[in-house]
């Protein structure tokens, strides 16, 4: 597909018509039954320059993230800020990037998008950054989009960085004993010199886990170090597809599964108060995933405890959005700047926004 | 509301001591580290809390004069002049640290927080605030969001975007916003990270969260000396190439090198050198042990001619002295100092250099180097008499010319300067018109009536000897009501 083709289909819409709902192959749990037409990019599929001596690749927006895995690998390289079990497009996670648990120590997506090109919901073009490293040349549109499900504008083309492939991978687990001590080693992890890729907890089964990566001295070094902070743990070593197989199951939401975010001393009292329906914890990475209670009002004080500790809930999927009549993303101060800037780029409502899926 | 109608509402809240208008104090206000552009503002208004940035920025909306949110004036790309008979709102003494969180590795600030003592606040929870720039002891933390500014340690660490949780500002219509926070907040549509390098013209930033990271166990710092400034950029790319990651990777030309060594910046670069690579590894004993021996391979690789580390935190401190006092130093060699702010692709490092050398030649220019290698980062400087006009009109062709070549060879017009007034008209070298209008409505949908540092980002198609014309029309008038 052309640039030409999308922006004509986009243009193509009747001012009855409802909006269009831009989407990469659909595998993200993005509401199935949403009204709205649904604009795939899924015909954007080259990749069109991969450089592994600058560690930058351009790529269309419909691009399988395992494809471009599987040929940045070829070169020693991975995407940077996308995680081993990502699926979809390029395109898809760029609208809606899951958040990363490893964000503190490698970045999240948006930061490892170098440039992005597409058009807006009024069809004009719209480019932004490049295919350097570092880049301030004009507004920071990457940043702004990345994140916006194509509430915005459609992105059709990236470039990204990539990075060399760590040479090792560590898993240090050890189990919670429980309660307050259970989290003296979290916190103890918490004043190492350096961020573990990312800190795992499951209060249901009471263990931790801490995943470090680099290169081989690198990863010897952090792991004993976790494990002399978390106490009779036990070091193995991983690889990409370990990790991804670890991950993956914390990572699916159901459809009553809520994402939590916390400051990081709030998390000991709320993990004591619902102990039993932690999926997974995050805590480096600020959140974590929770079935949510069928009882209403149970929910509903949880939701307020989240908040009065200055956290917040989301839904974690739109099935979840719909039988808990909960947020995918909630309102904020700054949406009326979205309102406005969506008067500008996408004056008739050509593309749809939360409020209205 | 008539200008007399603003002064006097003014004067209900600020003490005249901090509405300046006379004419010699706002000549202090005329450019910023980019001393090519001049244009006085109409006034300048020193301001001391969130509430008076906002009674200020009302004020002037209602009167619909323009502004300009400054912090120390460090700026390099004459992003805080004032044109357009804008007003200059001065935050550097808003400099509170209103809380540092060492278990959540936050830290909320006000604008004019100086980068260095947040680092060194930082330091007291074994914390650092990573963005580092060449001024991170003059400039302020405000500027740093304004402009996404780098530094140094960048190259590891990411740009001041990266540690940005969250922002309180004020918008051009005086009303104020929260866009983003700290731990807890949900994800929603980045505003943050356009407001971050958005150069002052969404509004004024009055508190920032940003996040703050581990301070290393061990860092290990080294310099490399070269006899071509060639071979010390194939270094870096060879660097890069073997996927290491040091913290710093900094080369300084021939020229700059003689510039540091007869300065009080002296840090004992070889003077024989055409050029020198500063390198800093950081992490955990091992790991930069492991790095560090890499790195000098990668250098003997290339023959370098000498290679030094740093013994102690004493030496350590020296080797950086020069490279971060390197414009300083630059003072000997001319009365004024053009820093450009290219970025290229690392691998085509040595051979942009090379342009960039032949075009000072052409222009019968003094051309030094100084620059962050790591991130293809360009920092030519150009040492001229400023009150000479024909080496003025050399300085501006040869600055053009130089980033043209970084946009030719496929990299861009600022790396962490911003486009200020500087490249505004240059913009069109890297955009087209439509993608310049894509940009110009996200202003817009911000700042409807294009009040918050006006004229610079974008083309506006002339030169800014006209508004600075027109600023000192604004000035006489001032005076005349005050």
């Amino acid at each position: 597909m052309s640039l030409a083709m999308l922006r004509e289909k986009l243009l193509s819409r009747h001012r009855d018509d409802d909006p269009w709902n831009p989407r990469g192959d659909g595998n993200r749990d993005l509401d199935p039954t949403c009204p709205f037409q649904p604009l795939t990019i899924e015909g954007f599929t080259r990749v069109e320059d991969l450089d592994c001596e600058e560690m930058v690749v351009t790529v269309e927006a419909g691009v399988k993230v395992a494809e471009l895995r599987a040929l940045a690998a070829a070169g020693g390289l991975v995407p940077s800020g996308i995680l081993p079990d990502e699926g979809g497009t390029i395109g898809g996670l760029f609208g809606d990037p899951r958040e990363t648990p490893c964000h503190p120590s490698t970045g999240r997506l948006r930061d490892h998008v170098l440039g992005i090109e597409g058009i807006r919901g009024d069809g004009g073009a719209l480019r932004a950054g490049g295919r350097v490293v570092k880049n301030v040349t004009g507004y920071d549109l990457v940043r702004l989009l990345c994140g916006s499900a194509g509430a915005l504008a459609i992105v059709t083309r990236l470039h990204l960085r990539l990075e060399k492939a760590a040479q090792r991978w560590g898993l240090i687990r050890w189990q919670l004993a429980g309660g307050v001590s259970g989290w003296d080693s979290i916190d103890r992890i918490r004043q190492l010199p350096f961020e573990p890729w990312t800190t795992v907890l499951e209060p249901g089964r009471q263990c931790a886990w801490a995943i470090v990566a680099g290169s081989a001295a690198g990863v010897a070094e952090k792991s004993e170090m976790i494990a002399e902070a978390a106490s009779e743990a036990t070091i193995e070593e991983t690889d990409e597809a370990g990790l991804a197989a670890a991950l993956s199951p914390l990572r699916a939401s159901s459809a009553t599964t809520l994402r939590v975010r916390l400051p990081w001393r709030q998390w000991r009292h709320l993990v004591e108060e619902v102990p039993g329906r932690w999926q997974a914890i995050y805590p480096s990475a600020g959140f974590g995933l929770l079935e949510a209670s069928s009882d209403g009002e149970e929910l509903e004080r949880w939701v307020a405890g989240i908040t009065d500790g200055g956290g917040s809930v989301v839904a974690e999927g739109s099935s979840c959005a719909r039988n808990l009549d909960l947020p995918l993303q909630p309102a904020c101060e700054a949406d009326r700047l979205t309102h406005a800037l969506r008067n500008r780029w996408d004056p008739e409502g050509n593309l749809c926004w939360r409020e209205e899926r | 509301m008539t200008e007399s109608g603003v002064l006097r509402r003014l004067l209900r809240r600020l003490p005249r001591s901090r509405i300046l208008t006379d004419e010699a104090e706002l000549s202090l206000y005329d450019s910023d580290g980019l001393t090519l552009h001049r244009s006085a503002p109409g006034a300048v208004l020193i301001l001391e809390s969130s509430e008076e940035v906002r009674f200020a920025v009302s004020t002037l909306a209602e009167a619909r004069i323009p502004f300009v949110p400054r912090g120390a004036g460090t700026g390099l790309s004459g992003g805080a002049v004032a044109l357009a008979g804008a007003w200059i709102l001065d935050v550097h003494r808003m400099r509170k640290i209103i809380a540092i969180d060492s278990l959540e590795r936050t830290a909320v600030i006000e604008p004019g927080v100086i980068n260095f003592d947040l680092d060194l606040a930082a330091a007291r929870h074994g914390l650092r605030f990573a963005p580092d720039p060449s001024s991170q002891k003059a400039c302020t933390v405000g500027g740093n969001i304004a402009e996404n500014s780098g530094g140094p340690h960048c190259f590891l660490h990411g740009m001041t975007t990266r540690h940005v949780l969250g922002i309180k500002a004020v918008l051009a219509d005086g009303s104020s916003i929260t866009i983003g926070g700290g731990p807890g907040t949900a994800a929603v549509i980045d505003w943050r990270g356009a407001w971050v390098g958005s150069e002052g013209t969404f509004g004024v930033t009055i508190e920032a969260t940003v996040q703050l990271i581990p301070r290393p166990q061990v860092v290990r710092t080294a310099l490399a000396s070269f006899s071509s400034l060639e071979t010390a950029c194939q270094t870096v790319s060879a660097i890069i190439a073997g996927g290491l990651r040091p913290a710093a990777l900094e080369i300084l030309d021939r020229l700059t090198i003689e510039a540091v060594e007869a300065s009080v910046f002296r840090a004992g670069y070889p003077r024989e050198a055409e050029a020198v690579l500063l390198i800093e590894s950081e992490g955990l004993p091992a790991e930069v042990e492991e790095e560090a021996a890499q790195v000098r391979q990668a250098c003997e690789a290339h023959r370098s001619i000498d290679f030094q580390e740093a013994r102690d935190a004493a030496s350590r401190e020296r080797l950086w002295r020069g490279r971060k006092g390197a414009f300083g130093a630059m003072g000997r060699i001319g009365t004024d100092l053009y820093v450009l702010d290219g970025v290229v692709p690392r691998k085509r490092l040595a051979e942009v250099i090379l342009g960039v050398q032949e075009i000072g030649k052409k222009h019968r220019l003094l051309l030094s180097n100084v620059f962050h290698a790591g991130d293809g980062n360009l920092h030519p400087n150009i040492s001229f008499d400023g009150s000479d006009p024909e080496q003025k009109r050399r300085v501006l062709a040869a600055g053009e010319e130089i980033l043209r070549l970084c946009v030719d060879s496929g990299g861009t017009l600022s790396g962490e300067h911003g486009i200020g007034i500087e490249k505004r008209e240059q913009m069109h070298l890297v955009f087209d018109e439509e993608e310049l209008q894509t940009q110009r409505l996200l202003r817009l949908a911000v700042d409807p009536e294009g009040l918050a540092n006006p004229e610079k980002v974008l083309p506006t198609g002339r030169g800014c000897t006209e508004a600075g014309f027109r600023s000192q029309q604004h000035i006489d008038r001032t005076e005349e009501i005050l």
